[in-house]
């Protein structure tokens, strides 16, 4: 009796699921993504054909960062002090023009107690104004 | 006896003397804001007695009431402070184009706009003193003379980018 009972339970246990009922299930899963996938890739085809292209268009510019300040610094104030040494015309039909700020500096030291003066006069008031508020 | 003492003596004056609070938590004086019998209203906080003027204010004022006399020690003075603390913002020329305007502050107005050109020399000087618009003031950092030889030096850049042809000497040979 104990080489039968040995004997009945070496044998593995009998599958309480039938394997083909699983491998129905899982491959009606995968049938059923499939066809969705595949039904959506159709619909983007032909309602958004576009859709799948990378639109270049559409990136930001880039930000305007200095790379030197230094040199930019420094070519600005060449630029800038171009102005304060050269002479040109400003308004040629005013008789208007440049001169280098030396110069300038020489002139307004020359003027003596009237070197703070405006050098354009202040514009005179309308007449019948009243010269201040009330 | 007297030999014999001074040790002793010596000992303990020492002694007495490493007595008492030495971290000077502890002031005869009195603190901010605390009752003070010393004065008649019985406060520690005094007010100044009248005509007491700080160091140097009597000085600062004539400098301010005052307008030192233009020359070129003036100007050049005031052409340093001037690239120092204007040129960022107003630009070496006084065109209202500094690098500080090229980064996105908002632009000054123009020195040889028609407005600045008739404004008078105390327009100036008060701006510096006390800011206008998004400029705030630069009294603290600029002294009343040297905000003078800003002015002074601001007619010179008015003049330099505004100069009427028949005010300079030669200057119609020199142009292009």
């Amino acid at each position: 009796m104990p080489n039968e009972e040995m004997g009945s339970r070496a044998l593995p246990e009998t599958a309480g699921i039938d394997n083909r009922a699983v491998l129905a299930i899982v491959g009606s899963f995968l049938l059923f993504v499939g066809a969705a996938i595949a039904g959506i890739l159709l619909f983007l085809n032909s309602e958004a054909p576009g859709a799948f292209t990378p639109r270049l268009e559409n990136r930001f510019p880039s930000p305007e960062l200095q790379t030197s300040p230094e040199d930019d610094l420094t070519r600005f104030e060449a630029a800038q002090r171009a102005r304060l040494t050269t002479y040109a015309w400003v308004d040629r039909d005013h008789n208007i023009a440049r001169i280098p700020i030396d110069q300038a500096m020489q002139l307004v030291a020359g003027r003596g107690q009237h070197a703070y003066d405006a050098l354009r006069p202040a514009p005179a008031p309308p007449p019948g104004a009243s010269g201040g508020n009330p | 006896m007297t030999a014999r003492a001074l040790p002793w003596l010596l000992l303990l004056s020492s002694a007495l003397t490493g007595c008492g609070d030495h971290s000077m938590s502890q002031q005869n004086r009195y603190g901010t804001f605390s009752k003070a019998a010393l004065f008649k209203d019985g406060t520690e906080a005094q007010t100044l007695p009248q005509g007491v003027v700080a160091q140097g204010d009597l000085d600062r004022l004539q400098q301010i009431t005052k307008p030192p006399a233009v020359d070129m020690a003036l100007l050049a003075r005031g052409r340093e402070r001037y690239d120092i603390y204007c040129s960022p913002c107003h630009g070496l020329s006084g065109h209202g184009d500094g690098m500080i305007v090229q980064r996105g502050f908002p632009a000054p107005p123009s020195y040889h706009s028609a407005r600045l050109r008739s404004a008078d020399a105390q327009h100036f000087f008060d701006v510096i003193t006390h800011g206008y618009g998004v400029m705030y003031s630069y009294a603290a950092r600029v002294e009343p003379r040297d905000r003078w030889a800003i002015t002074a030096y601001i007619r010179a850049l008015q003049q330099s980018q505004h100069a009427d042809v028949a005010d300079v000497p030669e200057l119609r040979s020199k142009l292009p």
